[in-house]
């Protein structure tokens, strides 16, 4: 053996099954190729020494978490590898029994022949009841007789044990001990089969004291065991209370026949959820066909009450509507009584607020429904530890939660620790999710501040091996158990007590923005002081004052407080909050939390979710605006095949068809002639007309011919092929960009989709290039969580207010347009000066960088004018923050009145 | 020391054949497998036919009645295989006939391990049986004298003494298969384990009994275990052993091999 086989650290291991005690791999370093496995003294025996270390060829196997491997050497006591949920602890079985203590019940539970192997092992008094528990388990799921059979193997392996560290000293063949057998003549009567020569050494010390131990396990698994010789006598143990283990708790319904599931919806937000879900049957791989019945008619009209058969899975999808009801019918709340009493799992499934945390997950929400067994995380779906697809839409994510959890209940494990009724606990949190898998892969997982399915309503520390009293049990399904869930994901379903812990999750979610998880790089900035208490004023301003987080970032004398909320602040929570030198955000508003980081001006500025209140939209504003052509309702070409065409066409009809022509203007740049920079009309490509039939062909020619649909937006397409009326120029803005992006259009162009026209004068670029637009855009900007945010012809344009000085002309056959007959003469003065800086911004900088041109960081005076002079005309002073805008912005909406509207 | 090698020219003297005959008596083949390949075969319903370097076919191969595993010399490296077996005892009625029956392990032959035995005129080839059931049960006969004595690798104790020495493959054979003896220097219970071959992919339905770690009886995920679940689904009745971290392979190897004799006997192959 050379002195690298002596000296090897304990670096991964080798898995029979997903749990219980797994073969330790040795090697010389964390990231080693040659793995060894490690020799005990004793065969079998956990208490024994390492006598050397063997090479072995393995290629599956598993290495622990970087930093956890320690260096064993020969002679050392064995070490063991112990599975649970899904975390890997390694040690003497001493130290893993301590170690595991937390999950001592679980285990249990689920696994009670590894537990009582770990108690053996670890020489715990607990064997005396673990036995009973293991073997009761074998009888109630394989039968009397399998049970029994399980017990002589057991028992006969720990004699074996037990009999080579009696006699190691004595040099005997291997074929001795293992040659050893146990017989059970009579039930539950066990002898002893051994060879003479063992026999024969039976008087020796050792011998009698480690056969009477086994004796006493016998006896603890129900059976008496003579030592051998036969004359002997057994223990005297008393075998009636150790031989009948505790009977198993009251039958539980934890499987119902039935695989159907129902998913009733009440409500407007749970109808926007249950849409994403389909009726029907599902072909489900490992679990069968499961029925899906989906109602999303509220509880009022279903009509399914009197039904007898009992369902599998009910779920229970909430809106928490201002009149949503109280309480549900006595019918209503019988139906579900019955189905849980037949063993249906019942989940409430909260549709969430879009703007506040649901009520349901509070300590004390949900009383309403007290026949639920869970309800069902879906704020999951709107943090920024969200398992799932990111392009998904909020609703469309609940959805998927809801289905993750409906399979989750399938399992046998989860309906068992849902349906055993808890009476002193309350109805628990389930939280479902799945994460890459082996788990090692996710950093996510396993950084210091790292949250396990972390959302507004329940969160627990990420560390596998936590023992978070919150927790009431975790299942995981692994991708290669034998019951597949297909891909490299684990399912993670924990239930979970009702706790607020929002400060803390709150924390986790600001920490990446502010470099607190990574203590190295931490400046001054990044520094987490002391949490400050939030004023009583502004918790009072708030809608759900109990979930919010505080915090001073920072050093002196830059320290700002941020509170971090669990609902969109209100335009008053956010003023009261600036009077009182706080910062607000919502969780989700990564924007404005990476603003904040960023360092940014913190003062007198509003987040980007906000919540304003309705807005008023007002007709004629909106008719202002007019978002660019639908790509579908377009066909687009290049300038040769145009040109190609239109030479084809003959002399007195060119003009008319050339109007079926026109040039697109795109955000970036005006057209060019290389690419399908031009567009035509779709109806008009696929119309009878002989020139139109011919240009189709040439279309076709080149590519694929564009099929016939129906028109998707016709008006939008209408007005943006109407060249604007004389004496306007055509304008487009470039949609969600804040502050506003003002392009100049040609007569004849046509902006697509991702811009807004707008007819005007200079009124237009001074306007929408300035503050006060940028503060409005921002605030009614919808929270997107899959795409980018868009401006809305209704709130952002209808429902900006225009100032005294501009007004809007409405014309005949031409859209409205923007003029400033009533403004100071310099504005369209300064308006024509900012113009001409920008076009020079994008005749300087390269193309890729457009926005920036649109947007000179070098604040020209003249930009700062033109926003003074448009300050003044919303009657505010030069010096007015975000915030007071937004008030103003805000009041004079709220004047539009009906009349307007 | 000679070398146990494959033929290269010439036909082979299939010296072994017709040495005896026996009544035709329906036996197990067993599949001794490693645990994760265990539970893809468990998966995908059936052991699978895979490629043989050796013979460049694909081929699923068996032992006679006999569980047998790689132990090899102390020096050399350990395979998962040997800390994690997991055993199938499949039915012969539905599988036709067999590829290849060889009276010992042909991959441990190539390997040198019978090299001790082995006579630089015979040739691997040379030792094939007659790819049919009824040959092995006549190569029992004529070797061990009962199928009982056969699976505890315990050969006639004359057998070899009237084979002249010109016969040297039945000759050598008796060597080769003497080192499975419990009396050996070198206990390999390979040397005497008939293997057969099959050329085809063998169905769970066909499997009757396997042996797999006791681990498999619980099931953190539910209240049966799944592969427990579906061994019995496919008819499949199964034992568990006692594995552990730190035991000897052999030690639980002899474990799986009383609860396979104990199938055997009682299903009345013994």
């Amino acid at each position: 053996m050379s002195d690298v086989e002596i000296r090897l650290r304990l670096v991964a291991y080798y898995r029979c099954a997903g749990h219980g005690f797994a073969m330790p791999l040795y090697g010389q370093s964390e990231g080693a190729n040659t793995l060894y496995v490690a020799r005990a003294a004793v065969s079998g025996d956990h208490a024994s020494q390492i006598i050397a270390f063997d090479p072995i060829n393995v290629d599956d196997q598993r290495r622990l978490p970087p930093g956890e491997s320690f260096l064993v050497e020969v002679g050392e006591p064995w070490r063991d590898v112990f599975l649970w949920n899904d975390a890997a602890y390694a040690g003497t079985p001493e130290q893993l029994w301590d170690e595991l203590t937390p999950h001592h019940p679980d285990v249990e539970a689920r696994a009670p022949l590894s537990l009582l192997d770990l108690a053996v092992h670890a020489r715990r008094d607990e064997v005396s009841t673990l036995a009973g528990v293991a073997f009761e388990f074998m009888r109630e799921r394989f039968g009397e007789m399998k049970a029994r059979g399980w017990r002589r193997q057991f028992l006969r392996q720990q004699s074996e044990v037990d009999l080579r560290k009696a006699l190691k000293d004595e040099q005997l063949d291997d074929g001795l001990f293992q040659a050893i057998c146990l017989r059970e003549q009579a039930p539950n009567e066990l002898t002893f089969d051994v060879p003479e020569e063992l026999a024969s050494l039976s008087t020796e010390a050792e011998v009698e004291s480690s056969m009477e131990r086994v004796s006493h396990l016998a006896a603890f698994l129900g059976a008496s065991l003579r030592p051998f010789p036969v004359e002997m006598a057994a223990p005297e143990i008393d075998l009636r209370e150790a031989a009948q283990p505790a009977p198993p708790a009251s039958p539980i319904a934890t499987k119902s026949e039935d695989l159907s599931v129902l998913i009733l919806a009440d409500g407007k937000r749970a109808k926007e959820v249950v849409r994403h879900l389909k009726s029907g049957s599902k072909r489900d791989p490992d679990l069968g066909t499961l029925d899906w019945e989906i109602f999303s008619g509220g509880f009022a009209e279903f009509s399914g009450f009197s039904e007898v058969r009992t369902r599998s899975v009910i779920a229970l999808v909430l809106s928490e509507d201002e009149k949503a009801p109280a309480r549900p019918s006595v019918e209503v709340e019988q139906f579900f009584e019955r189905q849980a009493a037949g063993g249906a799992l019942i989940l409430l499934v909260p549709a969430l607020p879009t703007i506040r945390p649901s009520e349901l997950f509070a300590p004390d929400g949900g009383q309403r429904l007290p026949f639920a067994h869970a309800i069902l995380d879906t704020a999951i779906a709107r943090s920024p530890f969200w398992w799932g697809n990111v392009k998904r839409s909020f609703d469309r994510r609940i959805s998927d939660v809801l289905q993750l959890a409906v399979r989750a209940a399938r399992s046998p494990v989860v309906r068992r620790e849902l349906l055993e009724s808890r009476p002193e606990e309350a109805v628990p949190i389930l939280s479902v999710g799945v994460v890459p898998y082996p788990a090692d892969r996710s950093p996510k997982e396993n950084g210091p501040d790292g949250l396990l399915l972390g959302s507004e309503a329940s969160c627990v520390a990420g560390d596998p091996k936590r023992s978070d009293p919150a927790v009431l049990f975790s299942v995981r399904i692994n991708p290669d158990e034998i019951d597949s869930y297909g891909s490299a994901t684990q399912i993670i379903v924990e239930g979970r007590r009702r706790e607020n812990r929002f400060p803390k999750f709150a924390s986790s979610v600001i920490a990446p923005f502010f470099g607190l998880n990574n203590r190295r790089s931490a400046g001054p900035r990044a520094r987490l002081q002391q949490p400050p208490n939030l004023p009583s004023e502004i918790r009072e301003s708030m809608r759900a004052p109990e979930y919010v987080g505080a915090f001073a970032i920072g050093e002196e004398p830059r320290v700002f407080r941020l509170a971090v909320t669990a609902e969109t602040p209100s335009l008053d929570t956010v003023e009261q909050a600036d009077h009182l030198g706080w910062t607000i955000a919502r969780y989700t508003d990564s924007a404005t939390l990476r603003r904040l980081s960023e360092g940014a001006e913190v003062a007198s500025t509003f987040p980007d979710e906000i919540q304003i209140g309705s807005i008023q939209s007002s007709a004629l504003n909106r008719s202002l605006a007019t978002r660019g052509v639908d790509q579908r309702d377009i066909v687009r070409v290049n300038y040769d095949l145009l040109s190609e065409w239109l030479d084809g066409v003959p002399a007195m009809q060119r003009a008319i068809a050339r109007r079926n022509a026109r040039p697109l203007r795109s955000a970036t740049r005006p057209y060019s002639e290389s690419d399908d920079d031009h567009l035509l009309l779709r109806e008009y490509v696929l119309s009878s007309d002989p020139e139109a039939q011919r240009l189709l062909s040439m279309i076709s020619s080149q590519g694929k011919p564009p099929p016939f649909r129906p028109m998707k937006r016709s008006a939008d397409l209408l007005r943006c092929w109407t060249p604007p009326s004389t004496g306007f120029q055509r304008y487009a803005i470039v949609d969600g960009a804040v502050p506003g992006i003002v392009l100049e259009l040609q007569p004849d162009e046509v902006p697509l989709q991702d811009l807004f026209m707008i007819d005007g004068d200079y009124a237009v670029p001074a306007l929408f290039r300035s503050r006060v637009f940028a503060v409005w855009a921002r605030a009614t900007l919808p929270a997107a969580t899959s795409w980018m945010a868009r401006f809305s012809v209704a709130n952002t344009f209808g429902g900006f207010p225009i100032a005294d000085g501009f007004r809007i002309v409405e014309q005949d056959g031409s859209p409205a347009a923007l003029i400033a007959d009533g403004a100071p003469s310099q504005l369209g003065e300064l308006a024509e000066e900012v113009g001409q800086y920008i076009e020079r911004a994008l005749a300087s900088l390269p193309s890729g960088s457009w926005k920036e041109a649109h947007r000179p960081t070098d604040n020209p005076p003249t930009l700062r004018l033109l926003d003074d002079l448009v300050l003044q005309s919303y009657g505010l002073s030069t010096d007015a923050t975000d915030i007071q805008i937004l008030r103003r912005l805000r009041d004079m909406n709220a004047a539009f009145g009906r009349g307007s509207r | 020391m000679v070398v146990l090698k494959r033929r290269t020219s010439g036909d082979p003297n299939c010296s072994l054949r017709g040495r005896a005959a026996a009544a035709l008596k329906g036996f197990y083949l067993v599949h001794v497998t490693a645990v994760g390949i265990a539970r893809e075969i468990i998966r995908a319903g059936q052991i699978e036919a895979r490629v043989c370097k050796t013979l460049g076919t694909n081929l699923v191969y068996f032992f006679a009645m006999r569980p047998a595993y790689k132990l090899r010399d102390a020096e050399q490296k350990k395979d998962i295989l040997d800390f994690f077996p997991f055993v199938f005892l499949v039915s012969t009625d539905n599988l036709g006939a067999p590829y290849h029956v060889y009276p010992f392990d042909t991959g441990g032959a190539l390997e040198g391990a019978f090299d001790e035995g082995a006579s630089p005129a015979v040739y691997l080839e040379d030792y094939a049986l007659e790819e049919t059931l009824q040959a092995i049960n006549d190569h029992i006969a004529w070797a061990f004298g009962t199928p009982a004595d056969y699976y505890d690798g315990k050969l006639k104790p004359d057998f070899g003494k009237d084979i002249p020495d010109w016969d040297s493959g039945p000759k050598t054979f008796a060597k080769i298969a003497r080192l499975a003896s419990v009396g050996s220097n070198r206990p390999d219970r390979r040397a005497s384990a008939i293997e057969v071959a099959y050329a085809r992919h063998v169905s769970l339905s066909d499997v009757k009994f396997a042996v797999l770690p006791y681990q498999f009886l619980e099931d953190p995920q539910g209240p049966n275990s799944d592969m427990i679940d579906r061994l019995t689904a496919a008819g499949v009745a199964w034992e568990t052993y006692q594995w552990r971290p730190n035991r000897a392979p052999a030690d639980f190897h002899n474990e799986i091999n009383r609860l396979v004799r104990e199938h055997l006997a009682t299903s009345g192959q013994l």
